[in-house]
């Protein structure tokens, strides 16, 4: 079959452990300003952060679980282009 | 364009990477043309929110974060697995990638019977899809995105079934590939209805 | 082996007509004579919508003749589009077989919606406004919740790209998951039948417009991309055939193998 060297060298970056666990706090501290033990942030500030973060982990999750980062670059590109582009007019009509 | 003519030699860190496209050019133009529709439900439901936005604030109220938080839990578990799974059928422990997207369907699993309690809940409350615009939203964008959830259970209910029987012959990595980033994409999508619907007024 | 029909340019034609020439018309027809773009309000009463169809009933009635006189030339696109399936499909041509009769559905569907409005125009204002309502009604459901055929489509199509094992497939295999995304964005359309107000109702963007743009997206895509590769794969032969020629004007060399123009029966 497969040979042990050959083995080890595709074997799963522990980066994937980290990143789960990240995205998971990201979730959790998403949790907590939805619940309103975000403290006293202003409405709008807290729009952004939620929001903000939900894009940033969209973005952990095409590089790491996606394999993104060893993809072609057009492919990163492009999913870059939908989050960012997205999040900014989401907020540009939420604060209109 | 395709996957050949994508992929290319480049250095990187002073190692020679080969550039990979997970699954093929079809896979990704499958998910990005999910993501275009998702962004438009994303944006109407925003502009309508906008018009409305007392009546969606008090509506959102009755949402249960817990089992929103929850759901996002499980579907980022799943792609956990799921990409724990995929590395695993590449090194050739298909056994190991059996068990690995096992405990991925088990996630989607939970993530569905979880939203037929959410359902339940309300509409034993009287609230419906027709109750008002935000319960509109509300169902038909957690149900269009539940459809996803039984078709990626499927794409991973599949990738098990192949490395379950491969035996000492080569799966289909290219079809496992798909299927998981077809996943990940129903984990992505998902990661952004939850704090749409359920937090943010 | 190529996909390269001695009547490509048969072929071309039809997805052309089809493809092309016939959705312009159905456009035209619908926007601008008809002018029942954009959609009436599910919630209007009925004396509005009577009074939508009595205001404009010659153009409407002009728009759902060109509307049915447009939709024949889905019948040709449909069969192009069925003969390279029955080509290039492995096995019992089972795809292929319902590619013809999804081109049969989708038109007697699209038939039927224009039918239904002419006979809304056809005495506007003289019928009692519940009737023109119904009609009015009537064609719009007519449009969205039958997306499933559609839906089965593209996904028919969607299968036979990916079949495809051959040397220069006419249709590029990202066009599959194109196919099957499209597919599942005509989905949101049985909710019309739903709601009456709202995204996803029939003067909706989520309710119809996501849809039709998506349809017709679809067989635009089909129609420039197997275009694009029949006229490839016409050219590539015919210098395959070029060479043909040449090798066998040589005497004692073997010619080279001239491909099979033939499209197999």
């Amino acid at each position: 079959m497969v040979d042990r060297d050959a083995r080890d060298a595709v074997r799963a970056p522990a980066s994937l452990y980290w990143v789960w666990a990240l995205l998971t706090a990201l979730t959790l501290l998403s949790w907590m300003v939805g619940v309103g033990e975000g403290g006293v942030l202003d409405l709008r500030v807290a729009t952004a952060v939620v929001l903000g973060v939900a894009f940033l982990k969209v973005d952990l999750v095409g590089r790491h679980f996606m394999e993104l980062r060893t993809a072609p670059r057009l492919l990163r590109i492009l999913l870059d282009a939908w989050v960012i582009g997205v999040f900014v007019i989401l907020m540009g009509i939420y604060l209109s | 364009m395709n996957s050949s003519a994508l992929e290319s030699i480049s250095r990187r860190k002073g190692r020679s990477a080969q550039l990979h496209v997970p699954g093929e050019a079809a896979t990704w133009v499958f998910i990005f043309g999910d993501l275009i529709v998702f962004a438009v439900f994303f944006i109407k439901y925003f502009v309508d929110r906008q018009r409305e936005a007392s009546l969606f604030a008090e509506s959102q109220s009755s949402l249960s974060l817990s089992f929103g938080a929850v759901n996002t839990v499980l579907l980022l578990t799943g792609s956990l697995f799921v990409a724990l799974g995929v590395h695993a059928t590449r090194s050739g422990y298909y056994r190991r990638a059996s068990v690995l997207f096992a405990v991925a369907m088990a996630c989607a699993a939970i993530f569905l019977i979880d939203k037929v309690i959410e359902y339940t809940h309300k509409i034993s409350a009287g609230i419906y899809p027709s109750t008002n615009d935000f319960y509109n939203f509300y169902f038909m964008f957690t149900g269009f995105h539940a459809v996803h959830v039984i078709i990626g259970l499927a794409f991973v209910g599949r990738m098990r079934q192949m490395v379950t029987r491969a035996g000492d012959k080569k799966v289909d990595l290219r079809f496992i590939e798909t299927g998981a980033s077809f996943w990940h994409l129903v984990d992505l999508l998902w990661i952004i209805l939850f704090p749409v619907l359920y937090i943010i007024h | 082996m190529s996909y390269s029909p001695a009547n490509t340019g048969m072929h071309i034609a039809c997805l052309r007509i089809g493809g092309q020439l016939s959705p312009l018309l159905l456009t035209i027809a619908l926007l601008l004579c008809a002018r029942l773009i954009p959609a009436p309000d599910p919630t209007d009463t009925a004396q509005q919508i009577a009074d939508r169809f009595a205001d404009n009933a010659t153009g409407i009635r002009i728009g759902m003749t060109l509307i049915m006189l447009g939709t024949s030339a889905w019948v040709l696109w449909g069969a192009t589009v069925a003969a390279w399936a029955r080509h290039i499909e492995v096995g019992s041509p089972i795809l292929s077989y319902s590619l013809i009769a999804s081109v049969a559905i989708s038109e007697v569907i699209v038939i039927m919606i224009a039918a239904v409005w002419a006979l809304a125009a056809f005495r506007p204002g003289e019928v009692s406004p519940d009737i023109t309502l119904t009609l009015n009604d009537a064609g719009w459901l007519l449009f969205l919740i039958p997306w499933a055929p559609f839906s089965m489509w593209c996904i028919s199509v969607g299968l036979l790209i990916l079949q495809d094992k051959s040397s220069n497939p006419v249709m590029p295999r990202w066009m599959a998951g194109a196919s099957f995304c499209f597919a599942f964005i005509l989905i949101p359309a049985f909710a019309p039948l739903m709601f009456k107000s709202g995204a996803f109702a029939y003067d909706a963007v989520l309710g119809m417009y996501i849809p039709l743009v998506a349809f017709e997206g679809w067989k635009t895509a089909v129609t420039v991309t197997m275009i694009r590769g029949l006229k490839k794969n016409r050219e590539s032969s015919a210098g395959d055939e070029l060479d043909g020629a040449l090798a066998q004007s040589e005497p004692g060399l073997n010619p080279a193998a001239s491909p099979d123009l033939r499209v197999g029966s």
